[in-house]
């Protein structure tokens, strides 16, 4: 579990600061760079945090529908999140809590918290919820596929099935097999814009006129659940996004430059979500599960071609 | 004292027996509980190395009474032994009152069919497995029409009997076959190489066919639907527990058997298991009546298990001992949770049913604010069978996708691959499955029914809290599951003359770290619950989107949960509308209505019986009714017989 740059604690230690304080900042540079396009100034970089801060001041207003489900789903978005980060390799090569397998773990932990925030929605009795909940999850779960089978290129590639070992192959020789790991970089894209709900799946901009997905799955939320919603969110943002800044991140060096290449890579992956809402629309639904069709293709053709290539 | 623990075994079946055959409850109660006690410690006892063999005295003039108890005999009569009491005290509960009778005849039942099913594992001789085998067949098909007298339940038994006897029959002949390699019906190691000759190779098809069958493996799972959906709940946790599990303990036996199985039949039984733990899946997704849908979900998970199998068989026949311990701990693990949690489920959803009266998913809803501990339970099995953490069914799930893995990173399997997406899909799907079944039932309001005012009796609440209690000491603490799967290895590991020998299992399944992290993360969610709730003032109405005529009826239903799924997999479904007519200025009242069949039987056995009941309708000249004429067939078939012997 240790690791010969920086001991386990400061590892530990590091990725729990990543994990609670870079979150909304990405929401920030997306909104920002939106903005900017549009030609407005924008809502400051930290408005997330403002957002966050004040809804935790609040109390909370149930529905008299509910019960305990309702209250799980945001909490257990939170706990899983977190649980991911402290499994997923972040700036460094090694993870605190990395073991052989994790990739799994990863993988389930999303789906727990899949199945938590559909039972939320359901237990509001709202329609408009149910609805949001039935497209996160059907949606999710095509998805699933192409993220498994990039992993399972990595560990191929690797010989790992922890995320830290893995990444680190998968970055020092990324010369070796660039064509299989552009097709997943491209899928793993996909399944990125679909886990988080963004455009081109869902439009989290206009509140219920056009998001038909994760905001509508919100509605009932109110003061501190709302702002475990929301900083759960983008917690998802954050440990998802690492999958793809670790995947493209070519080189491994010492830690002090490894880490600012990784805000880096981050503050760009913001930008791009930012730009990519600014010029392209919500896609017609019926189309979704063809694009998730060609996510899963993308990563079984980077699976298939690592055969070929050179180990 | 060698015969102690056999002695032992005997006397708690002759137990077991006797107490299906007593009248009164709490005698016959008794009985069954110190009978499957005895069991269980004889179980735990093997596990601690201390295996036997007897060959007791046999009355028929072929096969042989032989007992054996080793570790993988060990492993299934665990849960065979536990279940049980559970079951007769649940039924008690459930018809004790109001229908004596009933429940008397449920308890003989249940007492020859556990004593039957109990043989199983241990049998050692190929005639005295195949006749224990049948007569599980025989009481399962009588359990499942007992509660019910209608036509369809009828024809589910039917159905049930006949695939049943389809399986006895593919069975009988491979060990026919298998008796010819081994010189006799005695379970044994099979000669090296036989398993690549002819007679091998149809040996295969018949046990796979067979157990496959018995399992509810697709493409032969078009039986358990229909018999686990229709039968009453404690009969289908009965059945959908225990009894298919010997389908997947045959094939865990034939993987000792062989010493060098071919790669194809890895292939073989990979192609089975991704078909059904896909078809399980979807069917589940959509499915009204959630009886139903824990059936589904059986075929699915029967399916990841024979997943995991593949895995183990693809690691005996490349000499691969990683990849076949990580296949066979994680297919045992996924067995001992299904084994758990599929009753827990059934059995709620028998406390369901009592309470709404009704089967229909989509006239249900709000339970959980009446039956808070109903709901947890459901809750419960569902994570553990989703295969989410924290519970332990996530543990069976990790291993053997951590196979999975293993198969295409170090050990040359490539197919394993499809065995990890079909293990994650299935797995997706059954996430939303689960999760639609227990939104739509637990939470929002109560669609269209009142609950009756009727109460759960006590005999039927305790069954599923000792169910809870033992899925949650499991998940607590998952360290005892590598103890007790180790033995099983070693036995794989002493069978195994031509293989490398095993690795030490926690080596390759870190299994601590993972409980380590699980631990962190569920005391987290914990604290934040503890946290939140404390802010809570005040309670409102749901926020009715400026609907002004707010009712219980504008909830999401199940079906329009499932429509996405239902639609991209329609050609699975054979998913059928029936469009409301409202053409015209001023429409009648017209309904719209949906179903969904199963591919299998529908488009699969059902025509292909309808047409070859006329060409098989002329076989009738030969059934005569009369005793005579078919004795005289048994003596011109000895003729025959006879002769070609001579000749």
């Amino acid at each position: 579990m240790l690791t010969a740059e920086l001991p386990f604690l400061a590892l530990l230690l590091a990725h729990l600061a990543v994990a609670i304080f870079v979150p909304p900042f990405l929401f920030g540079i997306i909104a920002k760079v939106k903005a900017l396009v549009a030609g407005r100034k924008g809502p400051p970089l930290i408005q997330s945090y403002r957002n966050i801060a004040k809804l935790l001041k609040k109390q909370i207003v149930l529905s008299m529908t509910t019960t305990w489900a309702f209250l799980a789903g945001p909490i257990a978005l939170v706990v899983t999140g977190l649980g991911i980060s402290m499994v997923i390799p972040m700036g460094g090569t090694e993870s605190p809590f990395g073991f052989s397998g994790d990739m799994i773990f990863v993988a389930y932990l999303l789906g727990m918290s899949r199945f938590m925030s559909v039972l939320a929605s359901l237990d509001t009795g709202n329609s408009f919820e149910g609805l949001g909940a039935a497209r996160d999850a059907t949606w999710s779960a095509l998805a699933e596929p192409a993220l498994f089978l990039g992993m399972g290129a990595i560990a191929f590639f690797s010989g790992h099935t922890s995320l830290g070992p893995a990444f680190f192959a998968v970055g020092s020789t990324w010369g070796n097999a660039s064509g299989p790991f552009i097709l997943v970089l491209a899928g793993w894209s996909i399944v990125f814009l679909v886990e988080n709900s963004r455009i081109p799946f869902d439009d989290p901009a206009g509140h219920l006129e056009l998001a038909m997905v994760h905001e509508v799955m919100l509605l009932d939320h109110s003061g501190p659940l709302r702002a475990f919603a929301i900083y759960g969110a983008s917690l998802k943002l954050l440990v998802t996004g690492t999958l793809l800044v670790r995947i493209c991140l070519p080189i491994k060096s010492v830690w002090w430059l490894d880490w600012p290449a990784y805000f880096g890579g981050l503050a760009l992956l913001a930008l791009f979500i930012g730009l990519l809402e600014s010029v392209l629309a919500r896609m017609r639904l019926i189309r979704v599960p063809q694009l998730l069709v060609a996510a899963i293709l993308a990563c079984t053709f980077g699976f298939l071609l690592l055969f070929l290539e050179p180990k | 004292m060698y015969f102690l623990a056999p002695a032992c075994f005997l006397f708690a079946l002759v137990l077991v027996v006797v107490s299906g055959v007593i009248r009164q409850f709490r005698p016959s109660a008794i009985l069954l509980i110190s009978g499957c006690g005895i069991i269980f410690g004889c179980s735990v006892s093997a596990m601690l190395e201390n295996t036997w063999f007897v060959n007791l005295p046999y009355f028929l003039p072929e096969g042989s009474f032989a007992l054996q108890m080793d570790a993988i005999a060990a492993w299934f009569l665990l849960p065979m032994s536990l279940l049980p009491p559970i079951l007769m005290v649940y039924g008690e509960g459930h018809w004790g009152k109001t229908n004596p009778l009933l429940a008397q005849r449920y308890r003989l039942l249940l007492g020859f069919a556990t004593a039957s099913l109990l043989i199983i594992p241990v049998a050692a001789h190929a005639i005295f497995f195949v006749l224990a085998w049948e007569l599980v067949a025989i009481f399962g098909f009588l359990l499942i029409i007992a509660g019910d007298t209608s036509d369809k339940a009828r024809h589910a038994g039917w159905i049930y009997l006949a695939s049943s006897h389809a399986s006895v029959m593919c069975l009988i002949a491979a060990f026919c076959l298998m008796a010819t390699a081994n010189g006799g019906g005695f379970f044994a190691t099979l000669p090296v190489g036989w398993a690549h000759t002819g007679a091998g190779k149809a040996c295969f098809l018949l046990f796979t066919i067979g157990f496959a069958i018995k399992s509810g493996i697709s493409p032969f799972h078009f039986w358990l639907p229909e018999a686990h959906g229709i039968a009453p709940c404690q009969v289908a946790a009965f059945s959908s527990g225990l009894v298919v599990k010997i389908g997947l303990f045959g094939f865990f036996r034939l993987l000792m058997w062989v010493p060098d199985p071919p790669l194809w039949w890895a292939g073989c039984i990979l192609l089975l298991g991704v078909l059904s733990a896909l078809l399980g899946a979807i069917n589940s997704v959509v499915q009204k009546d959630y009886t139903r849908f824990l059936a589904f979900s059986t075929v699915e998970n029967m399916g990841v298990v024979a997943i995991a199998l593949s895995i183990a068989f693809a690691g005996k026949s490349l000499n691969q001992p990683v990849l076949m311990a990580l296949g066979i701990a994680g297919g045992l693990v996924h067995v001992l949770n299904h084994c758990i949690i599929k009753p827990l489920l059934f059995l709620t959803a028998g406390s369901i049913l009592r309470i709404t009266g009704s089967r229909n998913l989509e006239l249900l809803g709000g339970l959980a604010k009446q039956q808070p501990r109903l709901a947890f339970s459901f809750f419960l099995g569902a994570v553990c069978i989703c295969g989410l953490p924290p519970l332990f069914g996530f543990v069976g799930k990790w291993i053997i996708l951590l196979g999975a893995f293993e198969g295409f990173t170090n050990s040359g399997w490539i197919w394993s691959a499809i065995a990890m997406s079909a293990v994650i899909f299935a797995g997706s799907l059954s996430v939303i499955a689960f999760a639609r079944t227990f939104g739509i039932a637990f939470l929002g309001e109560s669609r269209y029914f009142r609950p009756k005012k009727t109460s759960i009796p006590t005999l039927m609440k305790r069954p599923m809290l000792i169910l809870v209690l033992f899925a949650v000491a499991i998940s607590i603490l998952p360290m005892i599951l590598p103890p007790t799967l180790q033995p099983v290895l070693n036995l794989y590991d002493q069978t195994n003359t031509t293989m490398n020998p095993f690795p030490f299992f926690l080596n390759i399944v870190p299994i601590g770290q993972l409980w380590f992290l699980t631990c962190l993360l569920v005391f987290l969610g914990a604290f934040l619950w503890w946290r939140v709730k404390k802010t809570v003032i005040r309670h409102q109405p749901t926020w009715d989107c400026g609907y002004a005529k707010n009712s219980p009826r504008i909830q999401y239903t199940a079906s329009s949960f499932a429509q996405i799924l239902r639609d991209l997999f329609s050609v699975v479904l054979l998913h059928k509308k029936a469009p409301p007519n409202t053409k015209g200025v001023f429409p009648a009242p017209s309904q719209f209505s949906t179903e969904s069949h199963d591919m299998m039987l529908h488009n699969g056995l059902n025509p292909a019986f309808r047409g070859s009941a006329g060409l098989l309708a002329r076989l009738r000249i030969a059934q005569g009714g009369l005793l005579p004429i078919y004795l005289l067939y048994i003596v011109i078939t000895l003729l025959a017989l006879l002769a070609w012997t001579l000749a």
